[in-house]
């Protein structure tokens, strides 16, 4: 029930990196290694697809708050795209819309790497 | 010993991270039976994984927490025990503030807040060695 997956993939110099399942305190580390590995990488632009995630804690939502400024000091970002309500409604509350850029789909937030917002 | 019904189930699970996966079986098992929504579900699974890593990080003296989950009408009332010398208040730590920029946010003190936001009562206990805490949640 609670395992959690990481499927990372590479088009058009966007690095996606889709979730699925229970983001937790236990599983948090391993997103935490992806994002070390794509930073180890000088990999900055980055997607992440909620879609076939179930579940998120703070531990989770920590991951995102410790690499999103090494990131944007690269040139790059850390866009969401895919959330169900459930997951959204956390985001929501904690305010993370107006520090993460967040898109029903991953086309738009692909879409705005190559508009060259952010590098 | 663990004990059920249809409206109350109450377990021990050891202090560790692994213990999340039989946790949320648990409330899992308990959400079938008392028809609850996946909206009520999430918040559930989302303040015990709260409180309990909570327990499990801050204070790893003893090996197990109790938790338990009681269905009272439209209450759903989700229990925890754990033998604590040195109370420690969640009900007292400082909310985050969620309209400060990155630079200006300190690790921790979210999943304190979420519970607050996503529980609708928040009651803590301490009676100098056990800590009990109990979050309310409202169900139709």
């Amino acid at each position: 029930m609670s395992d959690f997956k990481i499927h990372h993939r590479e088009g058009e110099g966007v690095n996606v990196l889709e979730l699925k399942g229970y983001l937790d305190a236990h599983t948090a580390p391993d997103l935490e290694n992806a994002f070390q590995q794509l930073l180890n990488e000088k990999r900055y632009r980055i997607v992440v697809n909620f879609k076939d995630l179930s579940y998120i804690s703070s531990a989770g939502l920590g991951v995102f708050m410790a690499y999103i400024e090494d990131v944007r000091k690269n040139k790059g970002d850390i866009k969401l795209t895919n959330m169900t309500p459930k997951v959204y409604n956390v985001f929501d509350l904690l305010g993370f819309p107006i520090l993460y850029e967040i898109y029903k789909d991953e086309k738009e937030a692909i879409g705005k790497f190559k508009d060259g917002k952010k590098q | 010993m663990p004990s059920s019904d249809s409206n109350h189930i109450e377990k021990s699970f050891a202090k560790d991270f692994l213990s999340l996966k039989a946790i949320f079986e648990f409330v899992g098992k308990f959400s079938v039976s008392n028809k609850l929504n996946d909206s009520q579900v999430f918040s559930i699974k989302f303040a015990i994984e709260e409180v309990f890593t909570n327990m499990v990080k801050y204070n790893p003296g003893n090996t197990h927490v109790t938790i338990s989950l009681n269905r009272e009408g439209k209450k759903l009332k989700v229990g925890f025990v754990d033998a604590e010398e040195k109370p420690f208040d969640i009900t007292k730590k400082e909310d985050v503030n969620p309209s400060l920029s990155i630079e200006k946010r300190r690790p921790g003190g979210l999943g304190i807040f979420l519970i607050k936001k996503l529980m609708d009562d928040v009651e803590y206990a301490h009676d100098g060695k056990y800590s009990r805490i109990i979050l309310t949640k409202l169900v139709e």
